[in-house]
């Protein structure tokens, strides 16, 4: 089964943190930790695997992609497929590609709520439970129904920046750390009628943040 | 998509990112949590929508890493609202926050159960979705719902029909129904009585005829899980498996949105086959040759393409199939196409599949006789330790390691060593352990072992254990052939400028063991190799300077005729750490000094080391143990992790496998006296104290393990091997009545309503020979023994097993030690859990000789029951002889110097049962009395010699040192240990014979002369002499009576 989901970007900041199994909130954070410092550390062009037993414990793999500034990360146990779970990080980052139309990290930063549902329509319990990227989407899309049909008193418009890469997404290698070069402004989705813009913040310098703090 | 936009998280969201630091952070952290408790405090005032927007806060909050202690309540209740919005962020946050505020789970339960029976299925769904997350942490979930007055399998119970009826529905929609069969997989794991298997085996089936790929997915994942606990229901399962796989991998018949990448569904593929894995195997022709068919296919079709997602998904069903393969056990035609496709694999350019080329390589050398094959690819391979990826390297180690034998060794291990010097810290231990060991194992001859490991500690010293320096010094002290060269070689390192502290040590020890083997050579007199020595001395640590004293002194001791300047300068330095801080060393430096000042007399106390017992290496035993963890494949220990989780129990256990178990191993790792052997005493001594560690009685025995062969037997299932020693018991008069002699011991407690299994007496003579096994054993307990000698002084350790599923109580054991024995036994535990074992070491001082024997008296309650036996304690006379052979120059000059009676006494002896002289002999060596063959003239008669150990000797040897060759002192400087016997026998008549025994010591001389003619009178049946595994039929005897008289055993329970 699945232990765990983290996504975290190059700074080691988590974006999410799903664990399967109990751990406290302490054992949560060093599991963070653990993991960003070899990731961290790990150059391009090497496997997608790592060893995970000395903080998982035994019986505990992990496989990571690397999207842009950010780290997918799946750890699991040996009943599950490695490669599988790879390409399940694939379908779950496809989706979410999908639901924000050239998803970058500010989109998961601030719809970590709709990561999260999106993540439950893929993962179950531990369990793989949707692997088809379309199918996903028709949940999503029917839960979505469901608010819509709820909020419609309530109508916002989510707009949210969009930092722009070059090159294209679904390959892993080729595209980390590319400075991120223009913003553009794009309109996620509307819950209909009037909407207002809710929040902007334009990254002052590009990628290379002075400290850690900023994204 | 409209399922965001809450205004106020998101600026929440951007003042955390808008942070400077980490103090920033918290502040404005704390200051949203005050706002939130100000908040819920007036919960009456919450819309929906704001309750909802402080709960993501609050799980934001928490995924920063702070304890978010409250409001989960008000998660909780957003549950039961009845609008879809609240309800799905209720159920996420809920199960998310809820591993630690379970209390409020309870509050949840009725909705639950509610949106699962109810109609609407959106709600079935977020439903089914907190079932999974409830259950797991199931240990909390069982507490909550004991709670809730449901208990947790209840829960399960009353649960699972309304889940397995919606997994079967055809009117459900797939969404629900994969959701469902995935939460009855979470069910069934918890308790897997929720699954009826009579009724289910057919469901299952049908659904693998599912159409929709969603719930066939899910459904799968219940099939594995099913089918890893209990395949043989689920056999009409395996040909709808094999039409999955080939509907998929060969028709492709498969919508288009579970095409990944062009390959169809892979996570079906892989599931399929992972399902398949768990049949033992495939009987049916037909199956298995469709079967085949369909991985060939998939064997061969599978090209590494340029697009990385196509590959991984690709590969993903290959390395499956490989899997399946390997588990099918098929034709050696597909073993070796698998080999060559996995070679193929570890040179190409994609990282995983080099991963995992190597890593499925490693699992296939355990598999199947390929080794030939894999060789092939070794230069392949051992390029791949050169990986630029640190997780390939520790592959392609793991392979190297695996593949290695006496062929490849020494290119293999010298790949390593040179890869040493570049690998990172990560990996050095790691990989000097497995050299070590390589090198040990496979070794061509010994100097290019020793080569290896000098080499190791030049390069990793940091890294290299102490066991590893130990086992070289064993080797190079018991292979004489070899010492000359080990000495050279440790005097070259000692050149170099700076070596590591355990060069220092093993260069020491070997040159003063063996330094004056080089005294020819330039720059290797006893001066020179003293000065360099000595040069490492002010940057070495206390535990390596006591070794280095001892090798001053041996140098000494060698330089004959004594050079005055070097004597001075050592005699200095022995006068510096008389007064050293370090008990050790100060004892070590008062000693040698006295010592040194006795001129030639040096000679005799500081002679060689004798050669080491053959012993099984402590790395290897180590790296055996790992491989035996490593090895267990998932479905075994998944079936562990879920026992486990049951238990609580079973976590004390593990601590104290890893705490308790190891010291244990260690005193049995190669002994090197000058070691300090004081040292080893007190970490016997923490064992002793760390009384009644507790160790579970695994399904599996750790049957690497030191203690696997006691707890081997104790791993009970049914009565073990105790019947054949019965029958075999009730053969002859002469043994039925040595049987009836010590049947007395335990005969006293005819209120005993449990028959002991296996012959009480028979097992402790056995016991007398050997020092581990079974000492007791009745249908609720095993009482095994381990027992190690060392001179005077026994560490036995006593495992009490409770054969049974309830517990063991008022347990008691307590020693009736005879006069000449000091025993101290540790605390036994009142009770023994079910099925576990207890560990109750047991110390043993022998003061004088004498023949008689301890006895354990030991009681227990099981029910109602009361059951107590008395049993003798195997620490017998014998046990305190070690073994020396004499030459006859040595032998025949002491047999003069021992006039007669007290010290020599001479019996003939009537009634012996009688023996070949070759099993006589042999019998004699068990009891640790050297025959020494040839040095009587007459070939009727024996001679033989050992030495006896008492505390009164021991502390003279202690006067000594330790480090003085013990057995060589004892003959020429204690005379009264030393023991040397005479049988002479007359071939006319085998039933008698003359038997004189000479020692220093009267009371030895008589007691031991006592023995011998006890174990010659009355030859314990238990006993197989081991060169001789054909047993003599035994005749019966005459003298069984007396023989009964002079058991000590006998004459100690009468007397209690």
């Amino acid at each position: 089964m699945i232990k765990a989901v983290l996504v975290m970007n190059t700074q080691g900041k988590p974006r999410l943190a799903k664990f399967y199994e109990f751990k406290p909130v302490e054992q949560q954070q060093e599991a963070i930790r653990n993991v960003f410092s070899v990731l961290c550390s790990r150059p391009e062009n090497v496997s997608n695997f790592v060893d995970a037993e000395s903080f998982f414990g035994p019986d505990s793999r992990l496989v990571y992609k690397h999207f842009a500034t950010l780290y997918f990360v799946f750890i699991f146990d040996s009943s599950e497929n490695e490669l599988a779970m790879l390409d399940l990080i694939q379908v779950f980052v496809e989706t979410l590609d999908k639901c924000f139309r050239n998803v970058c990290e500010l989109d998961i930063v601030f719809n970590y709520s709709k990561m999260h549902t999106i993540l439950d329509e893929i993962i179950l319990g531990g369990q793989v439970l949707e692997t088809s990227s379309t199918e996903v989407m028709k949940a999503i899309e029917e839960i979505a129904r469901q608010y819509a049909s709820t909020i419609s008193a309530c109508p916002t418009v989510m707009v949210s920046i969009k930092l722009i890469r070059h090159s294209s997404k679904y390959e892993t290698k080729g595209l980390k750390q590319r400075p991120m070069q223009s913003i553009l402004f794009q309109n996620l989705f509307q819950d209909g009628g009037r909407g207002k813009i809710i929040s902007i913040k334009l990254p002052n310098s590009g990628v290379s943040a002075p400290n850690w703090y900023n994204d | 998509m409209a399922m965001s936009g809450m205004r106020g998280l998101s600026v929440f969201i951007s003042d955390i990112r808008n942070c400077q630091n980490k103090e920033q952070e918290r502040l404005r952290v704390d200051k949203e949590l005050g706002n939130i408790r100000t908040r819920f405090k007036n919960e009456k005032a919450l819309t929906p929508y704001e309750k909802k927007k402080y709960v993501w806060k609050m799980l934001y909050i928490y995924m920063l890493g702070y304890d978010v202690d409250f409001g989960h309540m008000e998660a909780v209740s957003l549950i039961s609202a009845p609008k879809y919005p609240e309800k799905q962020v209720g159920y996420i946050v809920t199960s998310s926050l809820l591993n630690e505020n379970h209390d409020f789970l309870r509050l949840a339960i009725n909705t639950v159960r509610n949106d699962i029976i109810g109609r609407n299925e959106t709600f079935q769904c977020l439903a089914l979705t907190m079932i999974m997350k409830v259950d797991n942490c199931h240990h909390i979930m069982s507490s909550i719902l004991k709670v809730g007055n449901i208990g947790g399998r209840e829960f399960a119970e009353s649960l699972a029909p309304d889940v397995q009826r919606l997994l079967i529905s055809s009117s459900c929609r797939p969404l629900v129904r994969k959701k469902a069969a995935l939460c009855l997989l979470r069910l069934y794991r918890k308790n897997p009585d929720v699954v009826n298997v009579d009724g289910w085996a057919d469901r299952m089936a049908q659904l693998l005829d599912e159409r929709d790929l969603g719930v066939l997915t899910s459904s799968m994942s219940l099939l594995v899980a099913l089918v890893s606990n209990n395949h043989e229901a689920y056999w009409s399962c395996l040909p709808k498996c094999i039409k999955i796989l080939e509907r998929l991998a060969r028709n492709q018949d498969i919508p288009q949105e579970y095409t990944y990448y062009g390959i169809p569904s892979p996570w079906l593929q892989v599931k399929t086959m992972r399902a398949l894995q768990y049949f033992p195997t495939i009987e049916d022709p037909n199956a298995r040759r469709s079967l085949f068919e369909v991985l060939q296919r998939i064997l061969m079709g599978t090209d590494v393409v340029k697009n990385v997602n196509k590959n991984n998904a690709s590969h993903a069903v290959l390395f499956e199939a490989l899997a399946l393969v390997m588990h099918l056990d098929a034709e050696k035609e597909m073993m070796s196409q698998c080999v060559a496709l996995l070679g193929k694999f570890i040179a190409v350019r994609e990282p995983n599949i080099r991963y995992l080329g190597l890593e499925n390589m490693t699992r296939m050398l355990m598999v199947t006789d390929v080794q030939d094959i894999i060789k092939r690819h070794q230069a392949q391979i051992i390029t791949s330790l050169k990986d630029p990826d640190i997780s390939i390297r520790r592959r392609a180690l793991d392979l190297l390691y695996g593949m290695c034998d006496v062929s490849n060794a020494k290119d293999i291990v010298e790949e390593l060593l040179q890869y040493l010097s570049t690998a990172e810290f990560a990996m050095r231990e790691e990989l000097a352990l497995k050299a070590a060991i390589l090198a040990e194992k496979f070794a061509p001859d010994l100097s290019w072992y020793v080569d290896v490991i000098l080499q190791l500690i030049d390069k990793a010293g940091d890294f290299v254990s102490d066991d590893i320096w130990f086992r070289v010094v064993q080797f190079v002290t018991n292979n004489e052939d070899l010492q000359p060269y080990a000495a050279a070689k440790a005097r070259e390192y000692l050149d170099k400028p700076a070596i590591h502290e355990t060069m220092v040590k093993v260069s020491a020890y070997i040159l003063g063991e063996f330094g004056h083997l080089l005294a020819r050579r330039p720059g290797c007199s006893p001066k020179e190799i003293f000065s360099i020595i000595h040069e490492k001395l002010p940057t070495v640590s206390t535990s390596t300077i006591s070794i280095l004293l001892s090798t001053y002194a041996k140098i000494l001791m060698h330089s004959q005729p004594p050079d005055p300047e070097l004597q001075n300068q050592i005699w200095t330095i022995f006068k510096k750490y008389e007064s050293s801080i370090e008990v050790e060393i100060q004892q070590r430096a008062v000693e040698y000094f006295a010592l040194s000042r006795k001129g030639a007399a040096l000679m005799d106390i500081l002679a060689e080391m004798p050669k080491f017992p053959e012993r099984q290496s402590a790395l290897i035993k180590k790296a055996e143990d790992t491989e035996v963890d490593t090895a267990e494949q998932s479905a075994i220990r998944l079936r562990a992790q879920q026992q486990s989780q049951t238990s609580n129990a079973l976590v004390v256990t593990e601590q104290s496998h890893a705490n308790g178990t190891p010291p244990v191993g260690q005193l049995s790792i190669v002994k090197i006296p000058s070691m300090s052997s004081n040292v080893d005493d007190i970490s016997a001594g923490q064992m002793a104290q760390e009384n009644g560690t507790l160790s579970k009685i695994d399904s599996q025995p750790p049957s690497g393990d030191l203690l696997g062969d006691l707890l081997g037997p104790l791993a009970i299932e049914g009565p073990p091997s105790g019947n054949t020693h019965t029958r075999s018991s009730s053969n002859s008069g002469l043994e039925g009545t040595v049987v009836d002699a010590t049947a007395i011991v335990p005969a006293g407690e005819v209120t005993n309503s449990v028959q002991p299994i296996g012959n009480i007496a028979e097992r402790f003579h056995a016991l007398c020979v050997k020092d581990s096994g079974v000492l007791y054993e009745d249908p609720y307990i095993q009482i095994g023994i381990k027992a190690e000698w060392r001179a005077h002084h026994g560490h036995l350790v006593l495992f009490l097993g409770n054969k049974n599923t309830s517990p063991l109580v008022s347990v008691q054991a307590l020693i009736l030690p005879p006069t000449h024995l000091k025993m101290e036994l540790s605390l036994v535990p009142e009770t023994i859990p079910p099925r576990a074992q207890v560990q109750c070491p047991l110390e043993v001082i022998n003061l004088h000789p004498s023949r008689d024997v301890a006895v354990l008296d030991f009681s227990y309650m099981f029910g109602n029951d009361m059951v107590n036996v008395k049993l003798r304690l195997p620490a017998v006379l014998n046990k305190f002889l070690q073994p020396i052979s004499v030459s006859a120059e040595e032998f025949f000059p002491q047999w003069r110097s021992l006039p007669g009676p007290p010290l020599k006494l001479q019996e003939v002896v009537r009634g012996v049962r009688p023996l070949p002289l070759l099993e006589m002999a042999n019998l004699f060596n068990s009891y640790h009395l050297t025959v020494s063959p040839g040095l009587d003239p007459n070939p009727n008669n024996l001679v033989a010699s050992t030495t006896f150990y008492s505390e009164s000797t021991r502390a003279m040897l202690c006067l000594v040192s330790t480090y003085v060759e013990t057995t060589n002192l004892a003959l020429q400087s204690v005379p009264t240990n030393s023991i040397v016997i005479r049988i002479e026998t007359d071939p006319a008549d085998r039933t008698q014979l003359r038997m004189t025994v000479a020692s220093g010591d009267p009371t030895l001389t008589f007691e031991l002369k006592e023995f011998i003619k006890d174990q010659l009178v009355t030859i314990p049946i238990g006993i197989r002499v081991p060169t001789h595994p054909a047993p003599t039929s035994p005749v019966s005897q005459p003298t069984s009576a007396p023989a009964a008289l002079t058991d000590p055993g006998a004459m100690l329970a009468a007397l209690l």
